[in-house]
């Protein structure tokens, strides 16, 4: 498999999506905005079908317009709770329509290709999306070294974050602009219908073990690696879209791990109640 | 007792404050000083706008009128937040992603302004586990606590920082008797060394004889400010006794 080029770039396009990923997301579950992803996600559809109309390169137009509707939805979200909620919904929709119609307007192959970037494909990562991919995964990684301190304390509680001189409308739109970064870091892999599931599982999957934030990042990020390249694996010798099976792959790590997990709190509690009897 | 120290500047002010949420006034023409080495109680039954007052001091509610200032600078200008520690009942968030005891303690300890070294947050962080009794706890899940424990945890976040204005809502709420004792001795500590400490409280319980100021607050204005012994009467026929010898329930309808 290794002897293809092509594989070779969508292994480590897998790696990167993969390890960046959970490291947004685990911010995004500490909020309550596990869904954003998706949100973000179908935005991205929106310029892909732009992109396709335009004819400019679908990785950067989905990037800008992911983070436009990142900056909207976040200005929504400020002005209210509840009619932030609303308006990750209407993203939904109008993401995909939009995105659906602008390809079919765009005509062509455009239909066929729009597919290869909802559930991710083998083939597509060419040279050029690498080095953006790579690039991206830098710059994340670089603003989380210098901002996470700052945006777990606003993830945990924005108050007491605000007390400390914590500018929290910012930090908010950073995090809700790298989402929309990792969901364009992601779409060639992973698909932009999938892509925030890459992000959210492995979260899931880690803090059934973990005991902090950061083991609960670094371990997700490890899930993320390893669902990324093994479905990317099997999608190459099953001939199924990659997307769907890293996915799939990070959900039987959750299950696994809840299953084990809850047997042996089980069985831990069982054993403290035997040695404890009832005193009557 | 140092209600109104003519030689020392106020930490706290509000002038006029007055809050209002969808037209609807909760608070109206404030005026308050809270001063250096003093312990406030802000007491009043529920709904009286407690929580609202405080955070409308912290900035954390926008005012409809008048302003605050922290260490005589208004609170718009002010960019000195390391001096301020805040605990409230509950953070929003703890129990989502797993995070340890120590995470939320060492969270009050970011500033975008004042870089703190890794091994003096950890130094502060541990200090402040074990004047409330947690050190042993430091690495495991916040939401694994009991309430009450949590509620230490919190005011450990507070004694980490090396701030000079402390506002804590309720902050023995759920804390049992014999670790209330040593919450009580780590904000007693607070003031000697000069900070200024507001908290809120349902009931004086363990702080009776450290309060030096009461204030309570009633139909969105100031019923009473001044000493506990002089509190106004409630239900009690004799609310000093009722003050000094059974903590329970005060002021509360």
């Amino acid at each position: 498999m290794l002897s293809y080029e092509f594989m070779q770039r969508a292994l480590i396009a897998a790696v990167i999506v993969g390890m960046i990923s959970p490291l947004i997301g685990v911010f995004l579950v500490q909020r309550r905005l596990a869904l954003l992803g998706d949100g973000m996600g179908h935005v991205a559809i929106a310029g892909v079908g732009l992109a396709f109309l335009t004819g400019t390169e679908p990785v950067i137009t989905a990037l800008f317009v992911s983070i436009l509707g990142a900056l909207i939805l976040e200005l929504v979200r400020h002005k209210s709770r509840s009619a932030g909620d609303l308006a990750l919904a209407l993203i939904f929709y109008g993401g995909i329509a939009g995105g659906v119609l602008l390809t079919s307007l765009a005509g062509g192959r455009a239909s066929t290709a729009l597919n290869q970037y909802l559930f991710g494909s083998l083939s597509t990562v060419s040279t050029q999306d690498f080095v953006a991919l790579g690039a991206a995964a830098v710059v994340l990684v670089l603003i989380l070294l210098r901002y996470g301190n700052q945006i777990f304390a606003m993830s945990l509680d924005s108050e007491t974050a605000r007390v400390q001189g914590i500018r929290v409308t910012a930090m908010s739109v950073l995090l809700t602009s790298m989402a929309a970064v990792t969901v364009v870091v992601g779409m060639r892999t992973v698909g932009l219908l999938l892509v925030s599931a890459i992000m959210i599982v492995p979260v899931a999957a880690a803090q059934q073990l973990t005991h902090s934030f950061k083991t609960t990042g670094l371990f997700a990020s490890a899930i993320g690696m390893l669902s990324a390249t093994g479905g990317l694996t099997l999608s190459f010798y099953v001939d199924v879209p990659p997307g769907p099976t890293i996915v799939l792959l990070a959900l039987a790590i959750f299950i696994i791990l809840a299953l084990t997990t809850n047997s042996l709190h089980l069985r831990h509690r069982n054993e403290i109640q035997e040695q404890a009897p009832h005193q009557h | 007792m140092n209600l109104t120290n003519a030689n020392d500047a106020p930490s706290l002010s509000a002038r006029h404050l007055c809050v209002s949420f969808n037209d609807v006034s909760i608070l109206s023409d404030i005026d308050l000083d809270f001063f250096p080495g003093t312990t406030i109680a802000i007491l009043g039954a529920n709904g009286s706008g407690k929580t609202t007052l405080v955070k409308a001091m912290l900035g954390l509610l926008p005012m409809h009128e008048g302003s605050v200032s922290v260490h005589g600078t208004n609170i718009h200008d002010f960019n000195e937040w390391h001096r301020i520690a805040y605990v409230p009942q509950k953070l929003i968030n703890s129990a989502t992603v797993p995070v340890s005891v120590f995470e939320t303690v060492s969270s009050a300890l970011v500033y975008p302004k004042k870089k703190i070294s890794t091994k003096n947050k950890k130094a502060a962080v541990m200090a402040a586990l074990e004047q409330v009794g947690l050190a042993n706890r430091a690495k495991d899940r916040l939401d694994e606590l009991s309430d009450g424990q949590q509620r230490r945890v919190l005011l450990a976040r507070a004694l980490a920082t090396n701030a000079d204005i402390y506002i804590l809502d309720e902050p023995t709420a759920g804390v049992d008797l014999r670790n209330q004792d040593e919450l009580v001795s780590a904000i007693r500590g607070l003031v000697a060394k000069g900070a200024c400490v507001v908290m809120i409280a349902h009931e004086l319980g363990p702080f009776k004889y450290d309060i030096d100021r009461a204030i309570v607050l009633a139909d969105g204005g100031i019923s009473y400010d001044g000493p506990v012994a002089n509190l106004p009467n409630t239900s009690e026929s004799n609310h000093h006794s009722h003050v000094r010898n059974s903590p329970p329930r005060l002021l509360d309808s």
